[in-house]
């Protein structure tokens, strides 16, 4: 089940879960906040924390780093980014959304090649950045529901503000569309066209579903699936019989390990050891990663591209 | 009818364009009726289809017009009447062009079957939305109308028009093919926008777009859709007749 799970495109998964979530709200009603928390912690415990749970292997592949270094360096970028929020929260979630962004992008558009690299950058931002700023737009109320059910996020909200983010969702989505349509003559019409539905999809998944539900599945789907198919095909040109078993194995470790950091993180909240609402770990402990499983995955997808 | 005097509002852009589309409707209609006389043959039947989408539409904008001004409001119902008639006969253009390329029968009811979804699901999205808009109810019938549209869209820029006109050995189609799937990609997209800023709607919901200048967009776009559609047909048939006596 799991290889033919495997193998079925993100995008029908994506596509599939959306109308069958959809659907299933329309005819008996809007998901609880438990079974959103449930839903959203399965896909990412599924496939988001794995996809990221081999960055040693591929850092030190493609590197040729010492081991030594490698954790040294995740572990030095992960407490910066604790020490960040800690002292200064807005400027961890600003910097968290912006890094997201670029990361989002990176991850979506990084197989288009012939673009320039100066005009990749910019477009991984513009695209990352639209759907970013979609999921906060289309789920407003939402987002202030979370941040007023705790104390501690409450000082988050100033960076949630409407008329900044409308602003940020028009300029990068249309500035997006400007940039990347004229390049269909060197990536080819289908692919922007595909591109651009997906984009389109993305939204109207932010829109119709709650924020938790529509940006795990997306998460889950066009994102890490996408990268964890990616990382398998580079292995397999790596390792000799490498195999989908094998695959499983490498990701075990740490995916283990992160969830079990996680909940004793959320035990210790849970039972008032640690100061922090557990909404906040939970931000917290996903930005300390995104910005280390960032710059091992542009040094991935500069091996990768190199290859094409 | 003639003794009857409207008073159009100085200040009201939409009543102001529901008569010159009328007029500007009309007029195109009779240049292409004139002008099929002057092309070949094979032409003469894509003209005249050129001149029956606007003739259509002229009439429509007839009545829409003294509604708009009677009542003030959308005139949703004969909007959609007038699309529901005059979008496949757009779509039946496409088959008319590609013919000669050996275009089949099918591809013309495929498009038509998918012109209609399109329109009569745009249709129970709109008309029958709720009092003060409901989101479900507006993505549900919206989606399924943007099916028909993208069926539509790939097939004049991916499918089986796009190779037919790319096959066809005639630059003259080609060109004019490429130039109604533009078109089709930008110039139709104003009514998905529109539909979408009724109460409810994605962008009316989400980003806080109202839906009160929509007819003004809808007249607008109507005129150029549909005359500009007819202008491109006609483009291609005098460009071929000109190569012809070359």
């Amino acid at each position: 089940m799991a290889p033919f799970l495997f193998m079925l495109k993100p995008t029908s998964i994506f596509v599939f879960l959306n109308v069958v979530l959809w659907l299933l709200q329309v005819a008996i009603g809007e998901m609880t906040l438990w079974m959103q928390v449930s839903l959203a912690g399965f896909l990412i415990a599924l496939v988001g924390i794995p996809h990221g749970a081999i960055d040693h292997v591929l850092f030190v592949k493609n590197t040729k780093a010492s081991p030594l270094f490698f954790y040294g360096f995740y572990l030095a970028l992960i407490i910066l980014i604790v020490v960040i929020w800690l002292l200064f929260p807005q400027v961890g979630l600003v910097l968290f959304l912006i890094l997201s962004a670029y990361h989002f992008g990176q991850s979506q558009l990084s197989s288009y090649g012939t673009v320039p690299s100066l005009m990749k950058a910019l477009l991984y931002i513009l695209w990352g950045s639209s759907i970013l700023s979609a999921l906060v737009v289309y789920n407003q109320s939402e987002i202030f529901q979370i941040c007023g059910a705790n104390q501690d996020l409450l000082q988050l909200l100033v960076v949630f503000q409407l008329p900044i983010f409308k602003l940020v969702l028009l300029f990068a989505t249309l500035s997006f569309l400007l940039l990347f349509i004229p390049f269909a003559g060197r990536i080819g019409r289908k692919h922007v066209a595909f591109e651009l539905l997906i984009l389109g999809l993305i939204h109207l998944s932010f829109f119709t579903q709650s924020i938790l539900i529509g940006f795990s599945i997306y998460f889950a789907t066009l994102h890490s699936m996408e990268v964890l198919q990616e990382e398998f095909d580079f292995l397999k040109t790596k390792i000799i019989n490498f195999n989908f078993v094998q695959f499983i194995w490498l990701l075990m470790p740490y995916t283990l390990l992160s969830l079990f950091g996680i909940a004793l993180l959320l035990m210790l909240s849970y039972f008032t050891f640690l100061p922090m609402s557990g909404t906040l770990i939970v931000f917290i402990s996903i930005s300390a990663l995104t910005l280390p499983h960032s710059v091992v995955m542009e040094q991935f997808y500069s091996v990768l591209r190199k290859k094409v | 009818m003639l003794l009857d005097v409207l008073s159009i509002p100085k200040d009201d852009p939409i009543a102001f364009t529901f008569f010159t589309g009328y007029m500007a409707m009309l007029a195109a209609s009779v240049f292409f009726f004139f002008e099929r006389g002057s092309v070949d043959e094979k032409w003469k039947l894509s003209l005249l289809v050129s001149g029956l989408i606007t003739g259509i539409a002229a009439v429509h904008y007839y009545y829409m017009r003294d509604y708009y001004v009677a009542t003030g409001e959308n005139p949703t119902a004969l909007r959609y009447i007038d699309w529901t008639l005059t979008v496949p006969l757009m779509c039946v253009e496409f088959y008319l062009l590609t013919k000669a390329a050996g275009a089949k029968l099918g591809l013309l009811w495929k498009l038509i079957f998918a012109s209609v979804w399109m329109l009569v699901t745009g249709y129970i999205g709109e008309a029958f939305n709720p009092e003060g808009g409901s989101t479900s109810h507006s993505v549900l019938w919206g989606f399924l109308s943007t099916l028909g549209y993208l069926y539509i869209l790939y097939t004049a820029w991916f499918g089986e028009v796009a190779k037919l006109a790319a096959n066809s050995g005639n630059e003259s189609v080609k060109t004019g093919v490429r130039t109604l799937g533009w078109f089709v990609l930008v110039g139709w997209a104003i009514y998905p926008i529109g539909y979408m800023c009724m109460p409810g709607g994605w962008l009316n919901a989400g980003l806080g777009w109202e839906s009160s200048n929509v007819d003004l967009f809808y007249n607008i776009a109507d005129a150029i859709n549909k005359i500009g559609f007819g202008l491109v047909v006609y483009s291609i048939a005098v460009s071929s007749k000109k190569k012809v006596a070359a």
